[in-house]
Parts: C-alpha cells; sequence; structure tokens
C-alpha cells in the first residue's frame, strides 16, 4: 500500500497537468495581490487627502486598509478573488482526479490490479487525487497571502470596521478572526484545501459513472455552480448558511460561513466518494 | 457531401443525445417558477399594479444577467448563478461531442470523405444548430410555463422590469423595447462563444478553452464593456435598459466577426492537425 501511495503521489504531483492548473492558479492569485495592494494604496491616498481637505477628524480607517482583509480568501470586491474561487473546482480536477479515468479507459488499471490489491489501488489513487486536488488551490492563496503581506500591514481587526472585513457575529471562527487573525486565515486556507481535495474526489467517483473525460473534470465545477444556484434561487432566504463550495471557500457571498454546513457538506463530499471508492474496490471486475 | 455530414452529425450529435437536455430543462423550469416566486409581490403593487407579468418578463428575467458592478457603491461582487449556469451549461453539452466524433466514427468518415474542411464546417454548423435548439427549448419550457400558469404569451415587456434586478432610479431607458435583446443576442453570442470554444480547442486542450470562456463571462460580469462578449447576453445591460449600455448593432457585428474567425481559423487548423496521436479533454 505504502509503495502504491508513493508511485500515485509522484505521479499526481510531477503531471504535466498539475504543473500547468498550478500556474493558471498562481498566476491569478498573484494578479489578485497586485490589485489589491495597489486598490489599497489608491484608497489610502484618497483617505489621507480628504482628511487633509477637510482638515477634521483624525481616523485614518487604517483598519480597512490591512492584509487581513485584502488576501484572496477575504477579498470578496475582485474579480479576479472570484475567478479564482469559480474555477477551482476544475482546477483541482485537473490536477489529478482525471488519472483513475483514464487509466481505466486504456487499461492500465489491469497492469496495477493484477499486481497487487484492487482496493489498495483505489485507496491510493483516491487520496493523491484528493492531495493533488487540494494542494493545487491551495498553493496559489498562501503566495496570495505572501505577496499582500509583503505590502500591506498586518493590522488586527478592529470590531467597528466589520463592514470592510465581511466576518460579522455569526460567521465561523469570527472570534477567532478578531483575536488571533494569522490562526483564522490559517484555517481559511485549510478549508480551501479541504474543497479542493473534495472537487476532485467527486473526479475521480464520477468515473466509475461518467464516459467521457470532459464530464470527469466538468461536472464537478457544474455541481458546484448548480449548488451555487439552488443557495440563492430555491433554498429561503431565512435560512442563513451558505451552501455553495465556491462562496464557503471565497467571501463573495452574502449569506453567512457557519461551521457545520461548511463541514458537512465537505463531510458528505468525502464521505460519499470515499464510500463509492471502497465498495467498487470491493465488488467492480475490472477484468 | 456536407448535407450528409451535418444530417449525421444531426442524428448523432443531437437526436442521439437527447438526455444531455434533461438538465438544462431542469433548469428552465426551476428558473421560471423562481420567476413567478419573485414576482409575486410586485404583481400586487399599485392600483392598478405597476407589473404585469407576460412571456417577455419571464424570458428577460432567465436571461437578464446582472446590472452594472459599481466597485465604489456595492461591496460585494455576487455574480448572476442563474445566468452561469444556462450558459456554461450550453458550453459544456457542446463541448463533447465534436471529440468524440473524431475518437470514434470521425477518423472512418474523414477518410472515406477525404474532406477535412467539410467535416470541420459540418460540426461549426452542428455546433449553431445545437446552440439554438438550446434556446428554442428554453423558450417552449418558459412559454409551457406561462400557459400553465395562466401568464399572457405576449412579449410586450413591462416598463418596470427594472425592479426584477434592483435597478433604480434614472437612465432607465426605455425596457420595453428589449425583445430582440432578449431573443437574439443571447443566442447569437453563446453561438459565437461555443464556436470560438470549439475553435479554440484545437489549440489547447478542450477543458482550458472551456476555462477560457468562464473566465470571459466572469470579466464580462463585472465589466460593462463592448469588447467583453458577455455583456451582450445580459440584455438588461443594454442601451435600450441603461444610458452606458451596449448597442445591439456592435453585439451582432462583434458576434458575426467572432463567428466569421472561429471557422476560418479551425478550417485552416484543422488541415494540419494531427487526429490520430491527440489526447482527448
Amino acid at each position: 500500500m505504502y509503495n502504491l501511495i508513493r508511485i500515485e503521489f509522484k505521479k499526481a504531483f510531477t503531471n504535466k497537468l498539475f504543473t500547468i492548473a498550478l500556474i493558471i492558479g498562481t498566476v491569478i492569485a498573484v494578479l489578485c495581490a497586485i490589485y489589491n495592494i495597489q486598490a489599497m494604496e489608491l484608497e489610502k491616498q484618497y483617505y489621507q487627502r480628504a482628511l487633509e481637505i477637510s482638515g477634521k477628524g483624525q481616523n485614518p480607517n487604517l483598519q480597512a486598509f490591512g492584509l487581513y482583509n485584502h488576501w484572496i480568501c477575504q477579498d470578496f470586491s475582485s474579480m479576479l478573488s472570484a475567478l479564482y474561487f469559480m474555477l477551482f473546482p476544475i482546477l483541482s480536477a485537473v490536477a489529478y482526479g482525471w488519472s483513475f479515468f483514464a487509466e481505466r479507459k486504456s487499461g492500465y488499471i489491469k497492469n496495477v490490479i493484477t499486481r497487487g490489491k484492487k482496493l489498495e489501488y483505489y485507496l491510493a489513487k483516491y487520496i493523491a487525487a484528493f492531495a493533488a486536488g487540494g494542494t493545487v488551490v491551495t498553493i496559489p492563496v498562501v503566495i496570495n497571502f505572501i505577496v499582500v503581506a509583503c505590502f500591506l500591514p498586518a493590522l488586527k481587526p478592529y470590531i467597528f470596521f466589520d463592514i470592510y472585513y465581511g466576518v460579522n457575529s455569526p460567521s465561523m471562527f469570527s472570534e477567532l478572526f478578531y483575536e488571533q487573525p494569522l490562526l483564522y486565515s490559517f484555517i481559511r486556507m485549510l478549508l480551501v484545501f479541504l474543497y479542493g481535495g473534495g472537487a476532485a474526489a467527486i473526479s475521480f467517483a464520477l468515473a466509475f459513472a461518467v464516459p467521457n473525460r470532459i464530464g470527469v473534470l466538468l461536472l464537478p465545477f457544474l455541481m458546484c455552480l448548480g449548488l451555487q444556484y439552488a443557495r440563492a434561487n430555491i433554498v429561503p432566504q431565512s435560512f442563513m448558511p451558505e451552501l455553495s463550495p465556491i462562496y464557503i471557500i471565497g467571501s463573495h457571498g452574502v449569506h453567512i460561513r457557519v461551521l457545520w454546513t461548511v463541514l458537512l457538506e465537505a463531510a458528505i463530499a468525502i464521505a460519499v466518494t470515499l464510500a463509492l471508492c471502497l465498495y467498487k474496490g470491493a465488488k467492480e471486475d475490472v477484468m | 457531401m456536407f448535407l450528409k455530414l451535418l444530417s449525421y452529425d444531426i442524428r448523432a450529435g443531437i437526436f442521439g443525445r437527447l438526455k444531455s437536455f434533461i438538465f438544462p430543462i431542469c433548469v428552465y423550469v426551476f428558473a421560471f417558477i423562481d420567476y413567478m416566486l419573485h414576482t409575486r409581490f410586485y404583481v400586487k403593487m399599485g392600483k392598478p399594479p405597476v407589473f404585469g407579468r407576460n412571456l417577455g418578463d419571464a424570458l428577460l428575467y432567465i436571461y437578464g444577467g446582472m446590472r452594472e458592478y459599481d466597485p465604489t457603491v456595492e461591496i460585494r461582487f455576487v455574480f448572476p448563478a442563474l445566468w452561469m449556469l444556462m450558459y456554461l451549461l450550453l458550453a459544456y453539452i457542446v463541448l463533447y461531442y465534436p471529440y468524440r466524433d473524431l475518437e470514434e466514427n470521425g477518423q472512418n468518415i474523414l477518410v472515406r470523405t477525404g474532406g477535412r474542411g467539410l467535416w470541420w464546417l459540418s460540426k461549426c454548423a452542428w455546433n449553431v444548430l445545437h446552440v439554438s435548439l438550446y434556446f428554442l427549448l428554453g423558450w417552449g419550457v418558459t412559454a409551457l410555463g406561462c400557459v400553465i400558469a395562466g401568464v399572457p404569451l405576449t412579449m410586450n415587456i413591462t416598463p418596470n422590469v427594472n425592479m426584477l434586478f434592483d435597478m433604480f432610479g434614472t437612465g432607465m431607458r426605455h425596457p420595453e423595447e428589449l425583445v430582440l435583446e432578449t431573443l437574439l443576442l443571447p443566442l447569437l453570442v453563446m453561438a459565437a462563444t461555443c464556436l470560438a470554444q470549439m475553435a479554440l480547442s484545437l489549440f489547447i486542450k478542450p477543458i482550458f478553452s472551456y476555462m477560457v470562456m468562464v473566465e470571459m463571462l466572469v470579466a464580462s460580469e463585472y465589466y460593462l464593456n463592448p469588447f467583453l462578449l458577455g455583456n451582450y447576453a445580459m440584455p438588461i445591460r443594454s442601451a435600450r435598459m441603461i444610458e452606458e449600455g451596449v448597442r445591439f448593432g456592435m453585439g451582432c457585428a462583434i458576434c458575426a466577426g467572432i463567428i466569421g474567425v472561429s471557422v476560418a481559423a479551425g478550417l485552416i487548423r484543422f488541415q494540419k492537425y494531427d487526429i490520430l496521436s491527440r489526447e482527448n479533454g
């Protein structure tokens, strides 16, 4: 099992599509960082000029221009952050989610399972797809955080500026955001990894049902879009928790990120896909 | 020979894939129900009511898109889920068939017809037909919904339809003249988009050409710019609706240009395309 996992991880993290997906994500994330840094510089100059002209007030609103509300996961107004989180299911699937489908179609799977256990192979493939899918969307987010941190001050968020943060009291870990913002940011990055891995796991599981590679790559994205539509137009607005994965890991949604729905969604995606993997690993005849 | 190829594509690519229309039908049904629920308060406002339902309003609601995003006024950029789902679903449905055909019967057909150009032109025609069918389906489902709900089957778009999109204040010009923008432009834009996606797939992997379409649509939502094609697929951004809106004539011209360039570029590229050693997706 260990050898299989090692081989699959090597295939996952050294394949060309993983690199391309990582480059695309990183370019968008870095451009988003540059956009936010420039926008904040302009706004800071505007506020200072306004203070000089009015001659009144001494509040430069510095907390509105900090790192913790302008890195990509907390940015809710720029196009690039919206684009990044819109594309995350596709990037996750492209990283390594397609490999199980490709190996089944090419017949390579028969070479592997005749030399080892089918269940171990399926599990190793699942773990590698999950890890690669999570990693490919998390690394750009981390890079974005680092780039923004190089230019914007890591000011501790102040509760009276909550309109600039988009983290209100019912949001998950809101107390942590105002007390330990770095830890909160780290948790947000973990969430990105979890959902990225989940999207790749769905892509893996679709190999059992979808007869074409494009469906395996794009259906997780369309599912996220469908869930977003359902959240916006079908689920009653009185139900406040955010359900769209795109808005859960980003910040563009108008609903509240609540811990139990966030974890429940991820748990359902992982549980269903893992159960399918284990069941098919035990029962399926690939010969 | 072209007609034979096209009839084969229609049989295999449309009638042979009727199941692919199930999900769009569901989306259209949900969208119509959403329209009825969203308008149930507006139709009771005012004496006489300032808002009336009809087929034109329903179609505008479904295809309308989002109002112009102003980052200095609005806090969050929330993109229109229905609009995105409808167009990206269509882009996904038309993405796969040409490549499946190349993998299966298409190679035999290419050998027998000896004409790569005809194969490509047939696929372009199939693409446009498929897009047209998708929109006809939407119009049909919406019209059926109107019949069932007792909503008039007229295209007299209500002048106060801007209320549905939270567009208030000055600047609302002539929403009642949005019929062409509601019916024709989204179809033209998606025909151009899907053809461009298909042509681009000859240069880069289909999945990445799909991502380019996603990026174009997201950029169009964010920026009201006449050179971003997605703006023409949002009737509420028309110059008949808002003063700084996009124009119908320019939209048609840009779509025609993109269609022409896509067909030509694909034709040239496909002459040298290696159909034997490519990977799908």
